[in-house]
């Protein structure tokens, strides 16, 4: 299937030299052929199944004295030779009445010959041999699909076309297709068209992604001494020839200095290098006095020509367009070096890889192109072929290979001012287009093989016949076939899109349209293998069921009515086979669990970290897996008891159930009470019973002690809409909370691995996906490639936090009540509202959360609320400590936001502080849960996401949120979430930083209780799949 | 006295009161073929349409003793002349449908369209031409109007809308007229090389045998018929080899129109050798008239005559500029350029013993038709010396405009003239004090210089 390119250059000189000579006839019986060809000419040279490209161009002489040139330039799969020949048999009978008025031949059969006599290959080298001997054009080819022949694009489209009704046809039968069993209909349908290929084996498109593709390498370090290293190392064609010119030189000086012999011949070396340097420092000075002499032409193009031009670009029904330049070379004796040079440079980067096979620094919808000088003048000629309209390709230029084009464009007369042969020039790039225009010359005729399809087309194309051809890995790798559909109408994930439908629903948002829910943990009971070899074979059959009914709701499109997700603590996953990736003896594991989720959050060991107390009402230790039950009003929420109840019937027991809620923050309520003062109306225990927000409500929740909640939430990116929205401050990769994804330093999450065979549990690691790195599919997956890949459980998955706290809302409240008066008995104070008590009460609450109850934050608002809605202090969440607030004076260090998401506040001076920050964030999914008969809040379900329990959760709570010594401060750990435990201190305090002194609040007693909780697992869809073993129906799944 | 000043003699003494309405000229009686000389309007006009009186058998005779077989359109009206005028319209009809703006109620070659796709090829033409001599500001050359511009533009256009291409090789006579011109002439030698070699030497090809056709009054010399036999032939050569090659021909060109519309004639045996007649006719008529009629507009209005007639070169270029000119008056504007600069005359031969306008005339008589003289008839133009276009004047303009022999390509042609000195705007303009110099009985030499932009 892969073959080589080639490029046929015939420049035919023409006329007699004089100012007269006009290329006008041979030009006009050029366009006869056609711009598109005609039909007979396409037809004919489709005929030849070697011709990529064509164009006949007649290019006037330079000057007078010089002649006209008749160009027929192709791209050709094979020889250039040989295409040769077949070109003219096949068109020229059409082509002779253009060459009887250029060379004045009159048969069929003087056409060959013809053009065999000016047919020259291309060569971008700096030193050749003397024309007469290498006849090669001085020049540099390109071509964007390397290895792509004429017959292969048009098999790939066939098949490809195939392949997508067949894909049709498919969806239009079953709903429940995955990836692998729509990839292995589509194989199977196609196996005749795929045996009738020439070439049957996986073909290696030079374009793909490998882990070792320099270019990837190159984009992330650019031009470092390794790279400069490795291009001079391919230099040698450059550097032998300049350094034999300095060791010529310094023989003859030495000879002229009396040296003879061996003493002579040793006694050049250096010398050779000295001079071979100072010949490269000779041509970069003449160079720069020519840059410097040069007069740029800044000419509007003109219209007419213009008009003639764009008469012929963008063809109904074609996908690219052809454009011809023709500029004449300054005369300075330094261009002869500086032209080839900029060749060989291209070239040279081209051949280490710096830039994607196919692709002209990141230009990819370039088809074909080359720059040549004709023979015997001064004119540089660039023809190209390439997707889209000219105006796109020349920014592509200007934008992405400026450096490239100057390099090589800027050796001719008028070119905008450049430095340096590389810099500037090209980079202006208005006036680049406008010298591009002038010197650019209608196409008469332009042949292309496949008019209407782009570069990237064809290279999809490619790929989806490549994925066919490897379907034996395709089937067996959903990641693979996956990757493989999503080549038709778009392109493979790249490595930071989330695989949707592989994530449980929960991690996309809170669910705000389904305000009714509860928690479920459930207990796996006794082992009972029901017939399996699984000792927890009736786990498997629920979870099966939970799969087969497609309760468990997966992707960021939430179920309209019910929402339910589940999570797996370490001792349920341990039941269900995995003992060996959480072994908690032994040396640890090749890549399993993090001991964290190992030891569970009931270990002591995560106790003393977390400040936990002792005992707790639930744990993940007999917590073997959490249902997080979601619904849209209390009709859907009875549903919840049947999946409980299922759940029990096969043996699963029930240990805590926490009904959980939204209630809406009363804005309104708020406001009135602000400006009454009165704090009988803004109580948070005094306001009416919990009542659910609406599940059309978009107002933010509101926590328990009677504060907007989830305002500050990292913003993911891959996330659908406002939640990936970038973001300076909030924008974090999606490796910080799902497995799978690179984190915010460009690394893989470690993942656990299933390395091993489970048959003697009837559990299939192959039904998991592989581990990304080093496969990760990308927008060019490389499916030829067989490497093996380890079974990934993580992949897509999150590690859960929950904790059940409760909170005294009396106790707070009474707390500010004391605090508040004790204040305002102070004459002079930092307090704005002294003398009021129901607004110190607020500005004390307000300094402890860092935020007012509305949600607004301190930084903006020190002294009042906003009163404005959540929505609006989430729009405004950007600010930075370090610039707004350096001291604390408006959001006192120890205050709950600054604990959580201190921001760049911890270090001021380091530029790197928020990234150091965003290293900690977590996902927040929590809500007040309430007492059984769901009238009041009770406290809060504190749920977070995070991908490193340790580095995140753990970190926030252990050396932020609990830490006495937080930002510097003494005794003061969070006044507004730490929970009591081991660490309570009655010596704790608050302080709120004033201008002159702080203000310590003390003793500042804490009224959240931890009552229960764990460390779970939120695997993925595969993952899930893979846990129900033997019990899922793998065919009823299209899943394997 | 030559044959001109002695024809310009009788021609005079036609304007005296009470003058016959032919005068004879017996010092040009040759072989007992006896001349009169016609000058006044009406009767320069009679003469040329009354055919029934008066044949054009004369130029078939001239054609027939040099290039056996072909023939002019200004010739006999016969079956042959129908078939080629048949092919003339049915390949006009198939080039107008390729053109824009077609209107099937005026004839086909002055159908609007094809003028406005004829005046822009000769815009584009005439740029061309200039931007190759815009150089010529610099370097302070000046530009030989007539070669460099007048004929080499009409050449450029013959290609574009005759399409026949420059083949073969060079007649070595062509290269012994180019060697005493240069020798003869003043200014730069002219070479034989690319577009303006091709144009001087497809002049040269035609010239002796226009020469032979029409300034001979009553038998041309051997040397003429010598001379023009060396060039007709392998200019005709070259038209059938067009034939065998038409794609080298532009797509909207009379040949390939001739070569497609060829199944229409299915039923004439020899299609090729009228078409033959039909593309060197107006390939000569659109070389060498239109250049030749360019050459001496130019030098006219950049004369002092010009001046005098109230028509100078800038103005005339101004005027044809004039974007608010209408067609009618535009072409008003050429024809009566033509009518100031008109030194031409056309022979008719007496087909029978007749009485005249009574005048006693025997068959084989020659009528020169003074037609420069009746262009400047006082009776018919007032003031025949002052610039006065108006398209209600009578012009006459090399034939009559109306009848069976009236001007095929006086659209192309006056559209061609028009748009050639309306181009010249800015770029090019008389040298001082240029005057015409004429080599063969054509303009050969006028000074212009090229405008500093």
């Amino acid at each position: 299937m892969s073959v080589t390119q080639d490029y046929v250059t015939v420049a035919i000189p023409f006329g007699d030299k004089s100012e007269w000579c006009d290329v006008g006839d041979v030009e006009r019986a050029i366009a006869e052929l056609g711009n598109p060809a005609s039909e007979a000419m396409a037809k004919a040279l489709r005929q030849t199944g070697v011709v990529h490209f064509a164009s006949i161009h007649a290019i006037p002489p330079e000057a007078p004295g010089k002649p006209a040139h008749l160009l027929i330039e192709a791209t050709v799969d094979g020889s250039a030779d040989a295409a040769l020949d077949r070109i003219a048999e096949a068109i020229g009978e059409m082509l002779l009445p253009v060459l009887h008025l250029t060379s004045g031949i009159g048969a069929v059969g003087e056409v060959l010959p013809l053009l065999r006599q000016h047919a020259r290959g291309i060569s971008p080298s700096v030193f050749r041999l003397p024309r007469w001997i290498d006849r090669r054009m001085t020049g540099l080819p390109f071509v964007g699909l390397p290895g792509l022949g004429v017959t292969a694009i048009d098999q790939n489209r066939a098949i490809v076309a195939k392949a997508r009704k067949i894909i049709g046809e498919e969806r239009a039968r079953s709903s429940l297709h995955g990836p692998q069993s729509l990839f292995r209909a589509v194989a199977t349908q196609l196996k005749p068209d795929l045996e009738k290929l020439d070439d049957r084996r996986p073909p290696k498109l030079a374009f793909c992604e490998r882990n070792d593709a320099p270019w990837l390498d190159f984009a992330r370090s650019r031009w470092t001494l390794g790279w400069i290293g490795k291009g001079l190392a391919n230099a040698q064609g450059l550097i032998w020839p300049l350094l034999a010119i300095g060791y010529a030189l310094a023989l003859l000086f030495g000879r002229a200095g009396g040296a003879t012999g061996l003493a002579l011949l040793k006694g050049a070396i250096f010398p050779a290098f000295v001079i071979a340097l100072l010949v490269v420092a000779a041509v970069a000075w003449l160079l720069r006095r020519d840059e410097l002499a040069n007069t740029p032409v800044d000419r509007t193009p003109s219209a007419a020509a213009l008009g003639a031009m764009m008469a012929n670009e963008n063809a109904p029904g074609h996908a690219h367009n052809h454009m011809i330049s023709v500029t004449t070379l300054r005369k300075a004796w330094v261009r002869r070096w500086t032209l080839p040079l900029a060749f060989t440079a291209v070239a040279i980067m081209a051949k280490i890889g710096v830039m994607r096979k196919g692709f002209l620094a990141t230009i990819g919808t370039i088809h074909a192109a080359r720059w040549v000088v004709l023979p015997g003048t001064r004119q540089l000629v660039f023809c190209s072929n390439y997707d889209g309209s000219w105006e796109s390709y020349l920014e592509d230029f200007i934008t992405k290979a400026s450096e490239g084009v100057t390099a090589v464009w800027s050796n001719a007369e008028g070119f905008p001012a450049t430095r340096l042969l590389f810099f500037k020039g090209a980079e202006d790039g208005d006036r680049m287009k406008r010298y591009a225009r002038c010197s650019m010359r209608p196409t008469p005729f332009w042949f292309a093989a496949h008019p209407d399809l782009s570069a990237p087309a064809m290279r999809k194309h490619a790929l989806i016949v490549s994925g066919l051809l490897c379907a034996r890995r395709l089937e067996a790798n959903p990641s693979d076939a996956e990757a493989w559909l999503d080549l038709f109408g778009s392109i493979p994930r790249p490595d930071y899109g989330l695989q949707y439908e592989e994530i449980q629903t929960l991690m996309f948002g809170g669910l705000r349209r389904h305000p009714h829910s509860r928690v479920v943990a459930l207990n796996f009971g006794e082992p009972r293998r029901e017939g399996s070899a699984h000792p927890y074979a009736h786990v498997q059959k629920w979870l099966a069921g939970l799969i087969a009914d497609d309760i468990v709701s997966f992707g960021d499109k939430p179920p309209q009515d019910l929402v339910c997700n589940i999570a797996f603590s370490a001792a349920g996953l341990r039941l269900l086979g995995l003992d060996r990736e959480l072994a908690l003896e032994g040396e640890g594991t090749e890549q399993g669990f993090p001991p964290a989720f190992a030891l569970g959050m009931a270990h002591p060991s995560r106790k003393r970290a977390l400040g936990d107390p002792d005992k707790l009402e639930w744990c993940d230790d007999d917590a073997h897996v959490v249902l997080l039950l979601y619904a849209k009003d209390t009709a859907n929420a009875a549903r919840f008891n049947q999946i409980v109840t299922d759940a029990a019937a096969l043996g699963i027991t029930q240990k805590a159930a926490i009904r959980t809620g939204l209630k809406t923050f009363d804005l309104k309520r708020f406001e009135l009470a602000w400006e009454k003062s009165d704090d009988s109306v803004s109580a948070p225990a005094d306001a009416p019973g919990f009542v659910h927000a609406k599940a059309s409500s978009d107002e933010l929740s509101e926590e328990p002690f009677g504060f907007v909640d989830g305002v500050s939430q990292p913003l993911v990116r891959g996330f659908p809409g406002r939640h990936g929205a970038p973001d300076p401050v909030h924008g974090v990769e999606p490796g910080e909370f799902i497995l799978g994804y690179a984190d915010n330093r460009g690394y893989y999450p470690p993942s656990p691995l299933v390395e091993r065979k489970m048959d003697s549990l009837g559990m299939l690691p192959e039904v998991l996906l592989p581990s990304p790195p080093p496969e990760q599919p990308t927008q060019y997956p490389d499916f030829a490639d067989q490497g093996a890949r380890s079974r990934d459980f993580g992949r897509n998955g999150s590690y859960l936090v929950i904790r059940q706290l409760a909170q005294d809302v009396d106790g707070f409240r009474q707390q500010l009540d004391e605090k508040a008066r004790e204040i305002c008995k102070q004459p002079d104070v930092i307090n704005p509202h002294n003398g009021d008590i129901h607004r110190t009460r607020e500005w004390i609450a307000a300094k402890m959360l860092g935020r007012w109850r509305d949600g607004s934050a301190l930084i903006d608002h020190p002294f009042t609320p906003a009163m404005k809605p959540g929505a609006d202090a989430m729009r405004k969440n950007d600010f930075l400590y370090k610039d707004a607030d350096p001291q604390g004076l408006r959001c006192p260090f120890g205050s709950h936001v600054r604990r959580t998401f201190p921001r760049d506040s911890l270090a001021p001076t380091e530029p790197v502080e928020l990234s150091v920050s965003n290293r900690h964030r977590l996902l927040r999914r929590g809500r007040p849960y309430l007492d059984q008969d769901g009238d009041t809040a009770r406290g809060t379900l504190f749920m977070a996401f995070n991908a490193d329990l340790e580095r995140q959760f753990e970190f926030v709570q252990q050396t932020w949120l609990a830490s006495p010594t937080f930002h510097g401060l003494e005794c003061e750990p969070d006044p507004f979430a730490m929970h009591k435990g081991p660490t309570e201190s009655e010596t704790q305090r608050f302080t709120i930083h004033g201008r002159n002194a702080p203000l310590e609040l003390c003793p500042v007693q804490r009224y959240v209780t931890l009552k229960g909780g764990g460390y779970f697992f939120l695997p993925g869809r595969h993952a899930l799949w893979f846990l129900a073993g033997a019990a899922l129906d793998t065919d009823r799944l299209h899943m394997s | 006295m030559s044959d001109q000043n002695l024809l310009a003699s009788v021609a005079a003494r036609l304007f005296e009161p009470g003058a016959p309405p032919l005068l004879p000229c017996p010092e040009l009686d040759k072989d007992g073929v006896r001349v009169f000389v016609a000058a006044r309007h009406d009767v320069v006009s009679a003469v040329l349409s009354e055919e029934d009186t008066f044949s054009l058998r004369h130029y078939d005779d001239l054609l027939e003793e040099v290039v056996p077989g072909t023939r002019y359109l200004v010739g006999e009206n016969d079956a042959n002349r129908q078939v080629r005028l048949r092919q003339l319209h049915a390949a006009q009809g198939w080039l107008n449908a390729r053109l824009p703006g077609v209107d099937p109620t005026v004839p086909p070659n002055l159908d609007p369209g094809f003028r406005d796709w004829i005046a822009t090829l000769a815009r584009e033409e005439a740029t061309h031409v200039l931007d190759v001599l815009e150089h010529r500001a610099r370097t302070g050359e000046t530009i030989n109007f007539v070669r460099e511009y007048a004929f080499l533009l009409s050449w450029r256009m013959a290609r574009r809308v005759i399409g026949v291409p420059v083949q073969g090789k060079t007649p070595a006579l062509v290269h012994l007229i180019l060697f005493f011109r240069n020798v003869f002439m003043p200014g730069p030698w002219l070479r034989l090389k690319d577009e303006l070699g091709a144009s001087l030497r497809t002049l040269f090809l035609l010239q002796p045998l226009f020469g032979q056709v029409f300034a001979t009054i009553t038998r041309s010399s051997g040397a003429t018929r010598f001379a023009s036999k060396l060039t007709a032939t392998p200019a005709l050569a070259e038209i059938d080899a067009a034939f065998d090659h038409p794609q080298s021909s532009p797509p909207d060109s009379l040949l390939r129109a001739l070569v497609a519309v060829e199944p229409q004639f299915a039923g004439v045996a020899d299609y090729r050798l009228q078409a033959r007649s039909v593309l060197f006719e107006l390939t000569g008529a659109l070389v060498l008239i239109v250049g030749k009629v360019l050459s001496e507009v130019a030098a006219f209005a950049a004369s002092p005559r010009g001046e005098n007639a109230g028509i100078g070169w800038h103005a005339l270029v101004a005027r044809l500029r004039d974007p608010s000119l209408d067609r009618p008056m535009r072409d008003a504007i050429i024809a009566e350029m033509l009518r100031l600069t008109d030194t031409s005359q056309l022979v008719r031969t007496v087909r029978a013993d007749c009485t005249w306008r009574g005048v006693s005339l025997r068959a084989g008589d020659r009528i020169v038709a003074r037609v420069g003289e009746a262009a400047h008839d006082p009776e018919v133009f007032a003031e025949p010396h002052r610039f006065a276009p108006d398209p209600a004047r009578p012009y006459i303009t090399s034939g009559p405009l109306q009848g069976p022999h009236v001007c095929y390509g006086r659209g192309i042609a006056w559209t061609v003239i028009a748009e050639a000195i309306a181009a010249t705007a800015g770029r090019i303009e008389p040298a001082r004090d240029a005057t015409l110099a004429s080599f063969l009985f054509l303009p050969d030499h006028l000074p212009f210089t090229a405008i500093r932009s």
